[in-house]
C-alpha cells in the first residue's frame, strides 16, 4: 500500500459536523492567527496546536464533509453574542474560508421531518444532524460533535458513528 | 519633542498600564506573527477579499473595545502615527501587487492551459481510484472561487503542503511543484513587484517592532511597570478576560 501517495486511502465517505468543532476551529485561528486574545477563554483548554493537527488529520480521513443549515444559524448566534462587533467580519471571513477549504456542504432538514421529542429536548440542530445521518445511512456516516449526548445517540439510533471532539484530539495523538 | 508620558504621575500610571495591555503588547505580538508569516512568504492573501487575512493595518490589531486606548496612545505618542501609516501603506501595496499578480496569471494563456491540463488529469484520478481499496480523491467542481483562482492564491501565499482535509489537498500535492516552478511569483521575473513589496513590508515591520518594543521598555522604566502588568482583578483585566 502506498502510504505516501497524495491519493492515499480516505477511510470513510462522509462526516457530518456539529457546531462545536467548527466553532473550535474558528476560535483556534482567531486566537493564534488573528490575535483575538479576548476569545482565548472560549477556546476549550485541550484545543491547542497539537489538538488542531489531530483534528485536521481526522477530518482528512473523510472524502466529504457536510453539516446542517441550522449549524450556520448557530454560528451566527455565537458571533452575534460576542461583545466586540469590530471583529465579527473577520470571524465570518474565517468561517467562509474554513467552509471553502473543507468543501463543507450544507443541507436543509425540515422541522417537520425531525422527531418532535428530540427537537423538544435537545434542539433542532442535534435533531437535524441525526436526520442527516439517516439520509446518508448508505454512506456509513460519522458525526463529529462536542456534545456527549449526540455522540452516544448516533450509536444508539444506529445511524452513524459518533465522535466527540476531545476523543478525536486524544485518540489520534497516541 | 514627542512625548511618551501619560500625565503627571511617573509611577504606576493606570493610563500607561492600559496602553501596555490593550495597545502596545497586542501590536508587538501581531508584528511578531507578521514577521513569521512574511519570512515563510505566507501573505495570507485571499482571492475573494483581495486582502491579507492575517496581516492587517496596525489599528486592526487592536480589539474594538480598546480602540479609544489606541487613539489615546497615538495622541500622546504621535511619533507612531507616521510609523503605523508607513506600515499600512506597505501592506496596501502588497495587497495591490498580489491582486495584480493574480489578475495577470488568470489572463496568462499558458497558465490557463496548464490548469486545464492538470484538472483533466486530476479528474481521471478522481473518477477512477487506482486501487479498489483506495477511495477516490474529492472532486474540485464545487470549489468557490474556482481552481485557477485558488491556485493563484496558493502561489501568492507560497503554500506548501495543505492540511489533508482541504478539498484541493491531493491536487496540490500532485501539481504544486510544477505550478510553483512555472508560475510562482518568486520564480517569475515579471512578478518582481510583489516580492519587492513583501521585502519592503518585512523591513518596515521589523523596524516598527523594534521601535514599539523599545518604547515599551522606556515606558516600563519611566513608570516602574512590568511589560505585562500583573494586576489584582481590576477593571482592565476583567475586560480582557470577560470579553
Amino acid at each position: 500500500m502506498k502510504t505516501n501517495s497524495p491519493f492515499a486511502p480516505r477511510n470513510r465517505d462522509l462526516l457530518i459536523i456539529d457546531t462545536g468543532p467548527i466553532r473550535e476551529l474558528i476560535l483556534f485561528h482567531a486566537v493564534y492567527d488573528l490575535g483575538f486574545q479576548s476569545l482565548r477563554p472560549q477556546l476549550r483548554p485541550y484545543f491547542d496546536r497539537r489538538a488542531y493537527k489531530q483534528l485536521s488529520r481526522f477530518l482528512g480521513l473523510f472524502r466529504e464533509r457536510t453539516t446542517s443549515a441550522s449549524v450556520v444559524a448557530e454560528l451566527y448566534r455565537w458571533i452575534q453574542g460576542l461583545p466586540d462587533p469590530s471583529g465579527h467580519q473577520q470571524l465570518w471571513e474565517r468561517i467562509y474560508q474554513e467552509f471553502r477549504n473543507m468543501g463543507l456542504n450544507e443541507e436543509v432538514v425540515r422541522l417537520i421531518d425531525m422527531p418532535i421529542s428530540i427537537v423538544a429536548e435537545h434542539g433542532p440542530v442535534d435533531a437535524s444532524l441525526l436526520e442527516l445521518a439517516r439520509r446518508h445511512l448508505s454512506r456509513n456516516p460519522a458525526i463529529l460533535t462536542v456534545d456527549s449526548w449526540l455522540a452516544r445517540e448516533c450509536g444508539r439510533a444506529g445511524v452513524a458513528s459518533g465522535f466527540q471532539l476531545i476523543e478525536v484530539c486524544h485518540r489520534n495523538s497516541s | 519633542m514627542a512625548t511618551s508620558g501619560a500625565g503627571k504621575s511617573a509611577r504606576n500610571s493606570k493610563r500607561v498600564e492600559a496602553w501596555l495591555i490593550s495597545v502596545i503588547n497586542p501590536v508587538i505580538d501581531s508584528l511578531r506573527r507578521e514577521a513569521d508569516l512574511l519570512a515563510d512568504g505566507n501573505l495570507s492573501w485571499r482571492y475573494f477579499s483581495k486582502k491579507c487575512e492575517y496581516i492587517r493595518p496596525v489599528r486592526s490589531y487592536i480589539e474594538g473595545n480598546f480602540r479609544p486606548n489606541f487613539e489615546d496612545f497615538l495622541t500622546e505618542n504621535p511619533q507612531f502615527k507616521k510609523k503605523f501609516e508607513e506600515h499600512d501603506r506597505a501592506l496596501s501595496k502588497i495587497e495591490g501587487a498580489a491582486s495584480e499578480f493574480a489578475a495577470a496569471l488568470l489572463h496568462d494563456p499558458l497558465f490557463k492551459l496548464r490548469v486545464e491540463e492538470a484538472l483533466k488529469d486530476y479528474a481521471v484520478e478522481a473518477t477512477y481510484a487506482r486501487y479498489d481499496s483506495e477511495p477516490r480523491p474529492p472532486g474540485l467542481a464545487s470549489m468557490n472561487p474556482g481552481m485557477p483562482e485558488t491556485i493563484a492564491e496558493f502561489l501568492i501565499n507560497n503554500v506548501g503542503s495543505l492540511p489533508s482535509y482541504y478539498v484541493p489537498y491531493s491536487f496540490w500535492e500532485r501539481y504544486r511543484e510544477d505550478f510553483v516552478k512555472r508560475f510562482g511569483p518568486r520564480e517569475n521575473a515579471k512578478a518582481g513587484v510583489l516580492p519587492r513589496a513583501v521585502k519592503k513590508l518585512q523591513g518596515i515591520s521589523a523596524r516598527l517592532a523594534g521601535d514599539v518594543t523599545r518604547h515599551r521598555s522606556n515606558l516600563c522604566s519611566k513608570y516602574d511597570m512590568a511589560p505585562v502588568p500583573i494586576m489584582p482583578q481590576g477593571p482592565v483585566e476583567e475586560l480582557i478576560t470577560r470579553r
